[in-house]
């Protein structure tokens, strides 16, 4: 037994160490050595000291935050909905968790197309109804461009956290709210008092987890924006790539590497801090 | 749905007449779900334009009046997207095999086997799903050069299994607990040694948790950006969302390049959406571990 499990979980091992544990080993090894330095330095880090340091945080923290916040106001009415008795209901949980399988290479074609200043739909219905005087170009509008990656963020990350929650209110037992209901609780005291403090843990979670990974979302802010105009759709992992492959200094790419995982740590830590202590205060 | 809802009173229940509230409730989520996958059904309906008038100032002609899939054909003839297809589902199905082969020994072992380094691989997964993949791209990279297995196929899928492993391992584990010991330990007990028992007992009960382990595992090298963008630098081995995005930024958007940038993402979209369409309810419990356990 001890020896016929070690042998059928080592390739796993094996092939995780050398593909996520080694690699992250070396990255944190390799943000302390400076392009052509010699010694081990932190000058890698004196980026974070830099001038772009806060607007590129900004930016992937909006991006980041916002597109979760959007999530979580999405699927909690959605899960409530779809975990009515209505017609067609399984066939509709399965439509909002689609956006999941659809390459990043699509959603950023979707929404370079709905986008388009003058052959996009988004333009065309603005214009056709008055909202809109003259075309713009959302995604290479300053103001515009950060909202609409924001969104396609937001359109990805929809269907896990959706469902999580709508597991979670599966999971709620059905007497727990016949008791509310024989107390003489309305729907709404129901959702307030009954529905919400069990949801909680869940909304917890999956927003940390989305945050954390939306933050460090490459593909679709560089796909839509390339992280412009101007910089400001600029997020830390497009900082990390322009300096791995624009600037070739694979020192400060690393650096920022390690700066994305430790706020993903960060904030991990934070939210189930908090929840634990929500949760005692329940109990 | 409870389980214990039969046909009959499923049935019962439809022939009702539906009240004002199931009514109202139904329509907002039709609408609700009908904005949600609005991106994707407008990149669909795009594609069948006419290629000749794709690009319209006005509102009236945004919607095909006529079927066509003239760009699927300009997308096929003017751009190397079958072979990036093809590259693709090499990728993808070498992925697929090499993910399952690795993770499903694993999810039995932590599941039915007791051995001491159980707790420690189970945390090694769990750990190793939370590094973000941006973070690893660098030294993947400077490690892959330093290999000569960048811009190759091996390096690509060694990368794509790898990633998978964690969430594969969590579905066939839930799997695996699923299924009665009883059949194993009927094996044991005539005298077959454990490999038997995994070959002719375990193996082809595995079949349903492998299929959505396999569709996991496919679905996320098929649909990978940032690995394949990082690795692969040679038109011949582009994967078809680096391909399509080597071919769109190459040059200006015209008539041509937006159709086929429609046909090519429908394309590229469907094998994702149709396998997931099938085993997404299998899915479930590996997005629940990820969520729960990272």
């Amino acid at each position: 037994m001890q020896i016929a499990g070690l042998v059928l979980v080592t390739p796993a091992i094996v092939l995780l160490s050398m593909v996520v544990a080694g690699p992250f080993v070396y990255v944190v090894w390799q943000s302390f050595f400076e392009k052509d330095g010699k010694g081990a330095t932190l000058a890698n880090y004196d980026w974070f000291m830099g001038p772009d340091f806060w607007p590129t945080l900004s930016h992937g923290l909006v991006i980041g935050g916002l597109s979760t916040l959007i999530e979580v106001v999405v699927a909690v009415p959605l899960a409530l909905l779809l975990n009515e008795r209505i017609p067609a209901r399984g066939l509709l949980r399965g439509l909002v968790t689609l956006p999941w399988a659809v390459p990043t290479i699509a959603v950023a074609t979707a929404f370079l197309w709905l986008a388009d200043p003058f052959y996009g739909l988004f333009d065309q219905i603005g214009l056709e109804t008055g909202v809109l005087k003259q075309p713009i170009s959302v995604l290479g509008d300053p103001h515009y461009a950060i909202w609409a990656v924001t969104v396609a963020t937001a359109w990805k990350g929809l269907p896990l956290v959706f469902i999580v929650i709508l597991s979670s209110l599966q999971a709620l037992q059905a007497q727990y709210l016949e008791a509310a209901k024989v107390d003489g609780a309305w729907r709404l005291a129901q959702f307030r008092y009954v529905v919400l403090p069990h949801l909680g843990s869940a909304i917890a979670l999956s927003a940390v987890l989305s945050g954390i990974y939306n933050f460090a979302l490459f593909d679709i802010a560089y796909l839509l924006t390339g992280g412009g105009p101007a910089g400001l759709t600029t997020t830390w992992p497009l900082v990390l790539y322009n300096q791995e492959f624009a600037a070739f200094d694979s020192g400060r790419a690393s650096a920022v590497g390690v700066a994305i995982f430790l706020a993903g740590v960060l904030a991990l830590v934070v939210v189930l801090g908090l929840d634990a202590l929500r949760r005692r205060r329940y109990t | 749905m409870a389980a214990a809802e039969t046909h009959a009173t499923q049935a019962a229940r439809w022939l009702r007449f539906p009240s004002v509230r199931t009514i109202v409730l139904t329509a907002v989520a039709f609408a609700a779900v009908f904005v949600i996958i609005f991106p994707f059904l407008w990149i669909v309906l795009s594609s069948f334009r006419d290629p000749g008038h794709f690009l319209t100032l006005h509102l009236r002609d945004a919607v095909p009046h006529n079927f066509s899939i003239g760009t699927y054909r300009l997308a096929l003839g003017r751009t190397d997207l079958l072979r990036w297809i093809g590259n693709s589902l090499i990728v993808a199905l070498s992925t697929t095999g090499l993910a399952l082969a690795v993770a499903a020994p694993a999810a039995f072992a932590l599941v039915r086997l007791r051995f001491r380094a159980r707790g420690f691989a189970s945390l090694y997964l769990v750990v190793a799903y939370a590094v973000p993949s941006i973070t690893l791209a660098v030294p993947l990279f400077v490690v892959l050069v330093k290999l000569h297995l960048n811009d190759t196929f091996i390096g690509l899928i060694i990368v794509h299994a790898s990633f998978t492993i964690p969430f594969s391992t969590w579905v066939l584990s839930d799997f695996y607990r699923s299924l009665p010991a009883d059949l194993e330990e009927a094996g044991y007990v005539d005298g077959a040694s454990l490999v038997r028992v995994l070959r002719h007992i375990v193996l082809p009960l595995s079949i349903p948790g492998l299929l959505a382990a396999g569709a996991y595992a496919f679905i996320l090298s098929w649909n990978d950006f940032l690995f394949a963008l990082v690795i692969m630098n040679s038109n011949e081995h582009f994967t078809a969302p680096v391909g399509i995005h080597a071919y769109f930024t190459g040059q200006n958007a015209t008539q041509e390049v937006w159709a086929s940038l429609m046909a090519a993402s429908t394309l590229v979209t469907l094998p994702s959406v149709i396998l997931f369409g099938f085993f997404q309810r299998y899915m479930v419990s590996g997005f629940l571990a990820g969520a729960v356990k990272g």
